[in-house]
């Protein structure tokens, strides 16, 4: 089999599995971190599962559990209402794009896809705090936070992907014969 | 096996399009027209807060155990340093407190002498930090005691050494805390040497920063600043920090006198707040005494 391919899940978890990781790491971001600087990082780590929500959207409302589920961190992690959300449904549009030319990709297309995604949606995050008078934004911090985001991908992605794979619902990437 | 095909989902592609573009408005619309201090979106906040406490609280135990164990590690090995350092600081504060007896007593003859009403008691509430939701735009903690243990908002809460933030919103059994170093937190303080008055503002980076410094203001690099008690909601004399460095005659940053993204337990001040007089009073008075 050559080329990237999307694969009915055999129990649904295609559904479930990626919703539950995004929840869970949206619950997993307020705990108390190891301090020092890192504590000052907004690491971007549910933008992973809903990019690939975003590659596997087969459902209508898929961008409405996005949008709820991006107001929950917005409740959650005491940001406005709406910010996450936003940033949210911006990832998820722009994973959707993807999905036509990620076709036939190998593992370092999407990787390098995935970096420029999360680049455009921090992007959007930090004009939309120039744009409000209760929001200020460490630059630096805040970008180094997209490139932390970035290098961690696949260590997230590709066990999330092989789960999926194993259940029946994954991609398969080019050369995974 | 179904393969991803652009030709059998065209369909199903332009509704779902539509459908998060819908999404992406309504955030915006969230983002652009809920202010941020809305009482009722306040209020899911609280009520979530409430029901997540415990969980976080469960999740958050090996992430401090881990991190206790690490700070163990650390202090075992300057344990014997750190010992001569806190034998001599001993010494130094039982001078300290014979001192602060003799003033305290003598304190309380001058208010005597001079009618002025004491300043409010006040008490401490212990309270552990069950999450940190600091991040480039936001810089708070959620905190796991609430209205039960007789937490209120406005009240000032302190590390192990000074100032750190104010209690923001109060739920059953949390609260949650701005710290001073977030974007949206001005505190009324006081720099001790020069009796010089400003507004300690956070930036959302590590260090806040001196606001209304008067102009002519005579701060220097390693002056103590204090909560100056203006606003009635905070004691006066609470430790927060001290100018880091005067430019120009303008201090430029405050260190605090606590580490603020590593805290595991912190202090609530738990005073009655000096409430303003009721606006009505203040007009009946002047009409008298024309």
């Amino acid at each position: 089999m050559g080329g990237y391919e999307t694969r009915s899940g055999k129990s649904g978890s295609i559904r479930f599995v990626p919703f539950a990781i995004l929840t869970i790491f949206i619950l997993l971001d307020g705990l108390p971190g190891l301090g020092g600087w890192v504590a000052h990082l907004e690491l971007g780590l549910f933008l992973i599962p809903l990019f690939y929500i975003g590659l596997h959207a087969e459902n209508d409302f898929t961008p409405v559990a996005v949008l709820v589920l991006g107001v929950l961190c917005d409740v959650l992690g005491d940001a406005p209402i709406g910010f996450w959300g936003v940033l949210f449904c911006v990832m998820y549009v722009l994973a959707v794009s993807q999905k036509q030319i990620l076709q036939n990709a190998d593992w370092g297309a999407y990787w390098t896809s995935f970096i420029v995604l999360v680049a455009a949606t921090y992007l959007v995050g930090y004009l939309i705090a120039l744009m409000r008078s209760d929001m200020q934004v460490a630059a630096g911090l805040y970008f180094v936070s997209a490139m932390v985001t970035g290098l961690v991908f696949p260590f997230i992605y590709y066990p999330l992907n092989w789960i999926q794979a194993d259940d029946g619902a994954g991609f398969s990437f080019r050369g995974d014969d | 096996m179904a393969k991803l095909s652009a030709g059998t989902n065209d369909n199903r592609f332009v509704s779902a399009a539509g459908i998060a573009a819908i999404c992406v408005v309504l955030a915006l619309l969230l983002l652009f027209v809920l202010p941020r201090n809305n009482p009722q979106v306040e209020a899911v906040r609280v009520a979530v807060y409430d029901v997540i406490t415990p969980i976080i609280d469960l999740l958050s135990m090996p992430f401090v155990a881990l991190r206790n164990v690490g700070d163990s590690v650390n202090e075992m090995g300057a344990l014997r340093e750190l010992n001569e350092k806190l034998s001599a600081e001993n010494d130094v504060l039982r001078m300290q407190v014979a001192e602060l007896t003799q003033a305290k007593m003598l304190m309380q003859q001058y208010r005597e002498l001079l009618n002025i009403p004491a300043e409010p008691q006040f008490d401490i509430l212990p309270v552990r930090v069950v999450a940190d939701l600091s991040s480039p735009f936001v810089k708070t903690l959620i905190a796991n005691g609430g209205a039960n243990i007789g937490i209120e908002a406005g009240m000032a809460v302190m590390g192990t050494n000074g100032l750190i933030g104010r209690v923001t919103s109060v739920g059953a059994v949390s609260s949650r805390i701005l710290l001073v170093t977030d974007f949206n937190s001005n505190i009324p303080v006081v720099a001790l040497a020069s009796n010089v008055q400003a507004i300690l503002s956070g930036r959302n980076d590590k260090t806040p920063f001196l606001q209304y410094v008067p102009p002519k203001a005579t701060l220097k690099a390693g002056d103590l600043l204090v909560t100056s008690g203006r606003g009635g909601r905070m004691p006066i004399g609470l430790p927060v920090g001290t100018v880091r460095q005067v430019k120009d005659g303008q201090p430029t940053g405050v260190q605090l006198m606590d580490e603020v993204s590593n805290l595991t337990f912190v202090r609530v001040v738990k005073m009655k707040p000096v409430e303003a007089p009721p606006p009505g009073d203040g007009t009946q008075l002047s009409r008298q005494e024309r």
